[in-house]
């Protein structure tokens, strides 16, 4: 028996991130702890389609979910990757693949320094053959293929599917399991004399709720990490301009692509997401270098199909909270920080934050040592994905405005220059242990964004020429051979987890 | 790839020599890298053992070194874990067995549910839920893909005669066309902060674009302006090793055994075997006089 132990377990705030701690912690330590979840229908959620990551398998995997019975119920599709439209330059576009670029090397180096040998300085030539993640997707090809005996390689996938549901799903499935849900307003908060731990939240209605640890899911406000117990937000708008998005739905087109798009626009981007009923769109630009009504124009302009609603604005400051955990509370969601959802990375870091916090599951006496630790991984977590989604931005050709003008040729943080030196030298970026992003997605999204490197790691140069030839060519047979086998993306889902709508 | 480093030299002697001599041969070789030795006299005493944890058997396979001869050449038995004696009070001796943890039920270690059950009442120790620590304790060797062994999975190191070892080391190395050259001790030759080659005492100068250092508390390539050597010993007091060898034991242990004594000096024992019949070995008490002064910085 732990000392002093956590009971009883309070979530501000619901939405994606309210509900999806309530659903890990109930299922993770439901019979140990009383977890109430304080939402209201007056304040909406932030929720638009969403886009994901592979990794959210591990978080399915965590509550048991049946895959097929969670697309089916949040209208989700399949994704295989991204996309992106006009980065580079005007016309241009490359795909950032999920999973690998051709195939694990026994005894040598990463594949694509073996590739940046093959190329032999050639710059247009397509890494996309030695994907087979890239390949599907360009037919709209899709289908689960996990690694067999077959020898071909497995198709690494994600989900797009609406916030929404996706909130109703899993609080149907936190209710089911003892998670409660208490409607109304949190109006004020109650802190211990000594401590300064939360003790209490007050509801609009007089309701007093006690709790030992708190979570912060009330969005970009901070209810509780922010304004109760003065946790600062760090403002990263200086390298990442946009501030505004707008989202709109859209009907849906015959083919659903398997998926994310996003169009580079003169000063901000937008975003196409595909689910099974509808289409989700959104445009994310900086409201000072673009009017919010031409920015509506643009993405009205730029939708597939008639949209279903009014267009909605969303406001906000690019950065993080700089400490996610202090005493007794926890930030998760949009009170923890705001990174535009270019990658895709909010859902993943809402998994991460709660993953986490069960790794560290404290007790009452909220020992520094693990707050302190748990802040550190969540801080080198998000500066990687920042720097990620600067090189976006600042490895371009564009040259058509000033937005574009100002990301090309601003300061960047050095973490990321050192990145961008050692991938133009040795076509690498060596990320660490804590990054989110691996060498196959750097090289993705620098290779895509133009950048050559001009040598590539000595141990490539180790395989005899002959050799090299026919690994290349085994891996690319490999490749098509199971994308040929792949069926059309919406009959997959035709046959296997078509929404009810 | 006009920056490439084309010569490397690897100065140094015995194990790390060779092994880092090989190491980069093997990776670097078909490379159009030129890895070459400067090899100093052995530091190593005929009762010089050694315990290696189960990474030496991954090692060797990258390296394509056969373990098969190491048993005849060098002694070499299996070693499943360490046992750990009079390191805590009164407590019984502990095996720390090579091997991967049971599976837990969830994403935390097995050990926390270990210690839930102790606070319990459990009396079971740790190691038994051990595969490597029960195997060592019993005199028994985990195979290495053994399917037997379900969920649990655990390998197995050496202990070697070192001398022996080096020496196998070093006939591979040559078999693998690594050039080496003999010295008593080397000068080396700087441009600025940056060496640009060694000089033999025999005269021999020999320039290289890389320089690994392998010759041990020696560190005959640091530079006498910079040497920015790190003492840990006001954590780690310990700074004479005494080796020894005596008779072999009846029954020759699959673990080295690690022992703690008053003066806060620790001794290790290691069995070494027999050719091919590591069962049946002749282990030795490992052995004696102390390391050369260069040991002792």
């Amino acid at each position: 028996m732990t000392a002093d132990p956590v009971r009883d377990v309070v979530i501000v705030g619901g939405g994606t991130a309210g509900w999806m701690a309530a659903s890990a912690l109930i299922k993770a330590l439901g019979n140990k702890i009383t977890v109430t979840l304080i939402e209201s229908d007056e304040i909406g959620t932030v929720g638009v389609g969403e886009a994901t990551i592979p990794p959210i398998m591990f978080f399915n995997k965590l509550l048991g979910l049946d895959e097929n019975e969670f697309v089916r119920e949040t209208n989700a599709t399949f994704k295989l990757g991204i996309d992106f439209v006009d980065w580079r330059r005007l016309g241009h576009r490359y795909f950032h693949n999920f999973g690998l670029l051709g195939a694990e090397i026994r005894n040598g180096t990463g594949f694509i320094q073996y590739w940046l040998r093959s190329i032999a300085g050639n710059a247009s030539a397509d890494p996309s053959t030695f994907s087979a993640e890239t390949l599907a997707a360009a037919q709209g090809l899709f289908g689960r293929a996990g690694r067999d005996n077959s020898g071909l390689p497995n198709i690494n996938y994600a989900f797009h599917f609406d916030a929404s549901t996706y909130a109703a799903f899993l609080r149907r499935y936190s209710e089911r399991r003892g998670v409660v849900r208490r409607e109304g307003k949190v109006v004020g908060v109650e802190q211990d004399g000594e401590s300064g731990n939360i003790t209490f939240v007050t509801m609009a209605d007089g309701r007093r709720i006690k709790g030992d640890l708190f979570f912060d899911c009330s969005g970009f406000r901070g209810l509780l990490i922010g304004e109760t117990l003065g946790s600062d937000y760090e403002s990263w708008n200086h390298w990442l301009l946009n501030d505004r998005a707008i989202a709109v739905p859209c009907e849906r087109t015959e083919q659903t692509t398997p998926y994310t798009r996003v169009t580079a626009r003169k000063a901000g981007w937008q975003w196409r997401i595909p689910l099974q009923h509808r289409i989700g769109n959104g445009h994310v630009f900086a409201d000072s270098f673009i009017k919010e009504d031409e920015a509506r124009d643009i993405l009205l302009a730029n939708v597939d199909g008639k949209p279903l609603a009014d267009p909605r604005t969303l406001r906000f400051t690019p950065g993080r909270r700089r400490r996610c955990w202090v005493k007794n509370c926890i930030a998760m969601g949009l009170s923890s920080g705001f990174l535009e959802p270019l990658e895709s990375t909010s859902i993943h870091l809402i998994q991460v934050a709660v993953m986490k916090l069960i790794a560290f599951f404290p007790d009452r006496r909220f020992d520094p040592i693990v707050v302190d630790r748990y802040n550190d991984e969540m801080n080198l977590l998000l500066e990687a994905i920042r720097d990620f989604l600067i090189a976006h931005y600042h490895v371009t050709e564009r040259d058509d405005s000033d937005y574009w003008n100002y990301l090309r040729t601003m300061e960047i943080p050095t973490s990321l220059a050192d990145k961008l030196e050692l991938f133009r030298t040795r076509g690498e970026t060596l990320p660490g242990p804590n990054e989110l992003f691996s060498e196959i997605s750097w090289f993705a999204i620098l290779w895509g964004q133009g950048i050559r490197p001009t040598g590539y790691h000595p141990v490539a140069d180790a395989m005899p020429q002959d050799d090299l030839n026919l690994t290349l060519d085994r891996i690319r047979a490999a490749i098509q051979q199971r994308v040929a086998g792949l069926p059309m993306h919406d009959d997959y889902i035709r046959q296997n987890c078509a929404s009810a709508t | 790839m006009t920056d490439r480093v084309r010569r490397l030299v690897v100065v140094g002697r015995d194990i790390p020599l060779w092994l880092s001599a090989i190491g980069l041969q093997s990776a670097l070789g078909r490379a159009d890298l030129e890895v070459r030795v400067v090899e100093l006299p052995s530091y190593l005493q005929p009762t010089d053992a050694l315990a290696a944890v189960p990474s030496i058997v991954a090692l060797h396979r990258t390296l394509g070194i056969s373990d098969a001869v190491l048993p005849r050449l060098c002694g070499a038995v299996p070693m499943v874990g360490q046992r750990f004696a009079n390191w805590s009070g009164g407590a019984p001796p502990f095996v720390l067995g090579f091997d991967t943890e049971p599976p837990g039920d969830g994403d935390i270690p097995f050990a926390q549910y270990w210690a839930k059950g102790r606070l319990e009442g459990l009396r079971v120790p740790l190691e038994d839920f051990s595969l490597g620590s029960v195997a060592a304790r019993q005199g028994r060797v985990p195979g290495l893909s053994d399917e037997t062994s379900g969920p649990l999975n655990a390998g197995f190191g050496y202990h070697l005669e070192a001398g022996p070892y080096a020496a196998v080391l070093h006939r591979f190395g040559q078999q693998a066309g690594i050039p080496s050259t003999f010295t008593n001790g080397v000068t080396v030759e700087r441009e600025g902060d940056r060496i640009v080659a060694v000089v033999t005492a025999e005269g021999e100068r020999i320039e290289g674009d890389l320089f690994i250092d392998a010759s041990g508390p020696d560190a005959v390539l640091s530079s006498p302006q910079h040497d920015d050597f790190e003492d840990w010993s006001r954590w780690l007091p310990c700074d004479r090793i005494l080796t020894a060898s005596a008779a072999q034991l009846p029954n020759p242990p699959a673990y080295s055994q690690v022992s703690a004594f008053a003066q806060g000096g620790s001794a290790c024992i290691r069995s070494l075997g027999e050719p091919g019949s590591w069962p049946l070995s002749r282990p030795r008490i490992s052995t004696n006089g102390a390391l050369p002064n260069s040991c002792r910085r």
